[in-house]
């Protein structure tokens, strides 16, 4: 929890002070999808936080490309000395 | 507009290299080519170098374009838009892997103890910083420490060579032949494949044909770096000691005593490693971000730069659950990725672009 609130108050700052920049430069459209990626980071993170288990990125990409990094995995696994 | 020149380039080429290849390509070299593992790395700095020629007439082909727009030029809007999201995303693994690369060393290494994420929140945290005062800071930055990066590493390989036992690396390619060839394969896309992402800032150069150059020269450079700290390790930790050892440079590192008066100065390698790396992630968070703001037609790359942090220290977080996950995933899905991206892209660029070009005289 504790971990949570010191993320949130940073997040705070750096959303405080990025908007106070986009609101002068009136970037409109930089603003909105500024704040759409924020809010997916801060909820995303928050999330991990929480302790949600996400998937491991290597998990992910080993599972999208098994068909060709598997037999090369062990191709070049074979001519690996240990 | 923002402008580095030639040899802020060369630097920064240099330091991209070495980033996260400098501590594991001892040991990936001689788990293949065992007492020619220092031959495998040579001949990946040819076949490297085969590679970065062909980066070089990419650099020629881009004509001062940002590399988004250079591939939106040659697929296509709606091709290259699908290629510009899926390269992003492999700039994104690379970014967050280097993160977790430097965060994992560090707490196992050096700040033992302290949490990894600890260490990921403080680099991605300057990362930011960096990337927000833009390319010409950074190329500044690496021009400032690249003497003292070059001077540790010389220091690591001078210093340990009285140890050094020649038997090690006998029978000069008498053994294991097409081990030592194969191993060429991930090391080259560690280093040299890599490079690719690097045409992401070659047109803030201020003239191609530096930029061109520097790509050649800084690639030959870290290549030769490479081998000389690979056969240090070979000649002087043993074969043994290098396959199975992590971190083999820092292995090195430990070794050093000179005179009771020089001990200890494996920290040498963590500085080396640290600077190195910092630029390699700097580089490719900005990209990264220049890539978003490119394909959300944004004003300014700065605008997503936080929430990209943000998202680049989660996925160093789920990245890999452990360190003996490490070559798994550099030879299974990174392998795929790097080739996929750093190969067949740039080889679909060059011939649809030659093919453009000879329909443009043709008419």
């Amino acid at each position: 929890m504790l971990n949570a609130i010191l993320f949130w108050s940073i997040s705070s700052i750096f959303f405080y002070k990025e908007g106070k920049r986009l609101w002068k430069l009136k970037a409109k459209k930089d603003m909105i999808i500024f704040t759409i990626f924020m809010c997916f980071a801060v909820t995303i993170i928050t999330l991990h936080l929480f302790g949600v288990q996400f998937p491991y990125l290597i998990h992910v990409l080993d599972f999208i490309t098994k068909p060709i990094s598997e037999p090369l995995r062990q191709w070049l696994n074979s001519f690996h000395h240990t | 507009m923002e402008k580095i020149d030639g040899k802020q380039f060369t630097i920064l080429v240099i330091m991209n290299t070495l980033g996260a290849s400098i501590i594991f390509i001892p040991s990936i070299a001689t788990g293949f080519g065992k007492e020619n593992g220092w031959l495998t790395v040579l001949f990946s700095i040819a076949f490297g170098m085969l590679i970065v020629s062909m980066y070089s007439v990419i650099i020629k082909q881009q004509a001062e374009r940002d590399i988004f727009c250079f591939i939106e030029d040659t697929f296509g809007k709606w091709f290259g838009v699908i290629i510009i999201i899926l390269f992003n995303g492999y700039l994104f693994t690379n970014a967050s892997a280097n993160l977790w690369a430097i965060g994992d060393f560090m707490s196992l290494q050096i700040l033992m103890g302290t949490p990894e994420q600890a260490i990921e929140l403080i680099i991605i945290g300057t990362a930011l910083i960096a990337i927000r005062h833009g390319i010409e800071v950074i190329g500044r930055t690496a021009e400032v420490f690249f003497p003292f990066t070059m001077l540790s590493t010389s220091l690591l390989t001078l210093l340990v060579m009285e140890e050094a036992n020649w038997q090690n690396i006998q029978p000069v390619f008498q053994l294991n032949r097409l081990d030592t060839f194969v191993g060429t394969i991930p090391i080259i896309v560690i280093t040299f494949l890599e490079l690719f992402i690097l045409l992401g800032i070659t047109h803030k150069v201020n003239r191609p044909k530096s930029a061109q150059k520097g790509l050649l020269l800084g690639g030959f450079i870290s290549g030769m770096l490479l081998l000389v700290i690979t056969t240090a390790c070979i000649v002087v930790l043993g074969l043994k000691a290098t396959t199975h050892y992590t971190y083999p440079i820092y292995a090195l590192g430990q070794r050093i005593s000179l005179f009771n008066f020089l001990e200890r100065v494996e920290i040498l390698v963590a500085f080396i490693w640290f600077f190195t790396i910092f630029f390699k992630i700097s580089i490719t968070f900005y990209i990264l971000s220049n890539g978003m703001s490119y394909l959300l037609k944004l004003k300014n790359h700065k605008t997503l730069s936080i929430p990209l942090a943000l998202l680049l220290f989660l996925g160093s977080a789920i990245l890999i659950p452990t360190t003996f996950n490490v070559f798994t995933f550099i030879y299974g899905p990174y392998l795929v990725f790097s080739v996929l991206f750093t190969i067949i892209l740039p080889i679909c660029i060059l011939l649809i672009n030659s093919v453009k070009s000879k329909q443009q005289k043709g008419s």
